[in-house]
């Protein structure tokens, strides 16, 4: 898998006043470009939120490790590049993870995966009713199973939203729509999922 | 401005939902927020191992400091340094030229 994609600014609405001051990154930002050392801060912020969106992709660990370190290491080498046109800081390293992923199933298309279900679980409470806890594993592998069955789209839109916790505007500028797009798309994927987990 | 499709307000009541708040009343709307909330559970944040952690964090690390030189460095100055190496050295040549010139006659 390259380690080389197109990193740089991204082309959103550069119209887009005031993005600088909504991005909640902007100040760790900022002192990145000027000092990589604080890179580390935007590491430890997203590094959790980036490896989940990479896992719940990949059904895979190791290979959500694979990607989830290119993408840090994608963003570090681009951050001097990085320009807050519009598009925030987390819109830009999800977008970088997005190609990477994108990579990553092109380069293992053949190869076998481990089920998403292996996600190490929280160690339960002493007093917790074992039968309860299967259930509710159970119920959440059916759930991530069908998110998985979404088409394409709309299971980027899920995961970015509900995985990581982008808002449609952002998903936007992950994915190149336009924010009423993933607003629709949003609303289709879960009539698709409300249905089919009534099954 | 009141929002105006089902799925912006859907859209809305999920802001509402992932910050922990009240979601909304429509009924029309309640069912897709259930699943939306059985996802918030399902999609959970997944843990990042610490060996993974802290050999990613010693990567960044090295990456920054073999990058120090190439981020720090802007394309004008080089091209100054490039630039004026060549004019110096063109200098030295002329003036080794002339001098031999002026020697020979």
């Amino acid at each position: 898998m390259s380690e080389s994609m197109p990193i740089g600014p991204l082309a959103f609405d550069p119209a887009a006043e005031g993005a600088a001051q909504r991005d909640p990154d902007f100040s760790a930002v900022s002192s990145a470009q000027h000092d990589r050392a604080t890179f580390a801060v935007l590491y430890r912020r997203y590094l959790d939120a980036v490896y989940s969106y990479a896992f719940y992709q990949l059904g895979d660990h190791h290979d959500a490790e694979d990607v989830t370190a290119r993408t840090f290491m994608a963003a570090l080498r681009g951050i001097g590049s990085f320009r807050n046109e519009g598009a925030s800081f987390r819109a830009w390293l999800f977008r970088i993870a997005r190609n990477t992923i994108a990579n990553a199933h092109r380069t293992r298309a053949r190869r076998r995966t481990e089920p998403m279900d292996a996600i190490p679980l929280e160690p339960p409470a002493p007093d917790a009713d074992p039968a309860g806890l299967a259930l509710q594993a159970e119920e959440a592998r059916r759930i991530r199973a069908a998110v998985i069955a979404l088409p394409d789209d709309r299971r980027q839109v899920v995961l970015l939203r509900f995985a990581d916790g982008l808002s449609a505007r952002e998903i936007g500028e992950v994915l190149d729509r336009s924010e009423g797009a993933v607003r629709v798309l949003l609303h289709r994927a879960l009539k698709d999922l409300a249905g089919h987990l009534r099954r | 401005m009141a929002d105006r499709t089902p799925a912006e307000r859907l859209d809305r009541a999920l802001d509402s939902l992932l910050t922990g708040g009240f979601a909304t009343r429509e009924r029309e709307l309640r069912p897709l927020l259930d699943t939306a909330d059985q996802l918030r559970i399902a999609l959970a944040p997944v843990p990042v191992s610490a060996r993974f952690e802290a050999d990613l964090a010693r990567r960044v690390a090295a990456g920054r400091r073999a990058g120090r030189f190439d981020f720090h460095v802007p394309t004008w100055l080089l091209l100054t340094g490039a630039v004026s190496s060549a004019a110096v050295g063109v200098g030295v040549t002329a003036y080794a030229v002339w001098r031999g010139t002026h020697r020979s006659s």
